[in-house]
């Protein structure tokens, strides 16, 4: 009997690849608008472009509204892809003006991440999803 | 040299130039930047010249003397010399480049071909030829290889196979469809160095197969 309790609790308390993936994204979507312990959520070339990307929007004086949001729709053996969600991310230039930006609002991006489900890279296709 | 990874400020900024586009082929690009810095240090030595300076050791405040000595060239200002450049300058240079290449999609076929009759078996196979793409990178000889790691069929009938080629028939007339996805890999490596396995792992179609599967009148011949 004592089992039957603890076993629908184990259920409920194991996190699948894709939503520990899906939470490592969600962290990194909401660190990138700010100075950010960002080697917490990435590693290798997708923590050297963010870094490198974040000093120029700074060197630039551009400010950045918004926040980016991931939606997995696989996940396994390392590999995960989905859609990225970029429709309310928006920057502005030092005067405060709206920058016009050549991109796709949706699109499906693939990343590869490691055993502690750090982001190691990032590519985001032109194909909208 | 690194290679460039999108992020989410990138992709914000619609700036990933490398983006691999996964459609019916894997378009994949490998790009790498690299920065350059080049100090210019002052020159080393030089040969004398003969040099007129003020007796105050300057070339713009006048004394009612001056000084002449034989001095290293741009050891000291002269008279008549222009003001000194800096001693050095350092000059950034961001070199960015880029090698693609494209998987090309994967074949499907079946054998005989044409029409297949009820419970008559036909054999599907799909072809993917492994591929390797070689160019230069920053002037460093790069390859990016594509290889098929995994195959899927679906038939119209509901049977799913996960080998490269499958025996199947059919058990009812129609028109029936069959594909295949083949799942790729796409490793790159600089030069001689070791393989950079599994940059991307993606699934292609191949094109979809149609084909009828009928059922052909018999003939009884009675022997009396």
């Amino acid at each position: 009997m004592r089992w039957l309790i603890v076993f629908p609790l184990l259920v409920g308390c194991a996190a699948s690849e894709a939503d520990k993936v899906q939470t490592s994204l969600d962290r990194y979507a909401s660190l990138s608008a700010a100075v950010a312990p960002l080697e917490s959520v990435l590693s290798g070339p997708v923590l050297a472009s963010a870094q490198r990307n974040y000093q120029l929007l700074h060197s630039l004086e551009l400010a950045q509204q918004g926040l980016a949001s991931f939606e997995v729709s696989s996940a396994a053996g390392g590999f995960v892809s989905g859609c990225l969600d970029l429709s309310e991310v928006e920057f502005f230039n030092q005067r405060g003006e709206l920058l016009e930006l050549d991109r796709q609002d949706r699109a499906r991006f693939t990343a590869t991440y490691d055993s502690e489900y750090l982001i190691s890279s990032l590519e985001v296709s032109q194909e909208a999803c | 040299m690194f290679l460039a990874s999108c992020d989410l400020i990138a992709a914000g900024l619609g700036v990933c130039g490398c983006a691999s586009n996964v459609g019916t082929e894997i378009d994949y690009k490998l790009c790498a930047e690299q920065r350059t810095s080049v100090e210019q240090a002052a020159p080393q030595d030089r040969p004398r010249k003969w040099c007129k300076f003020y007796s105050n050791g300057t070339i713009d405040v006048p004394t009612p003397v001056f000084l002449e000595a034989y001095v290293y060239v741009g050891s000291r200002l002269c008279i008549g010399d222009r003001p000194a450049l800096e001693a050095a300058t350092t000059i950034d240079d961001d070199l960015r480049d880029q090698l693609r290449a494209r998987s090309g999609s994967p074949f499907a076929s079946w054998s005989p071909g044409g029409d297949l009759e009820i419970d008559e078996v036909g054999e599907f196979a799909v072809e993917f030829a492994g591929k390797s793409v070689t160019g230069n990178l920053l002037g460093r000889a790069a390859t990016i290889r594509f290889t098929p790691v995994a195959y899927r069929w679906i038939f119209s009938d509901g049977e799913r196979a996960n080998t490269s080629r499958h025996q199947k028939s059919f058990a009812t007339t129609a028109s029936h469809t069959a594909q295949a996805f083949v799942r790729i890999r796409v490793d790159y490596r600089f030069s001689d160095s070791p393989w950079v396995m599994g940059a991307l792992e993606s699934e292609i179609p191949s094109n979809q197969l149609r084909l009828n599967v009928l059922e052909r009148p018999r003939r009884t011949l009675l022997v009396g």
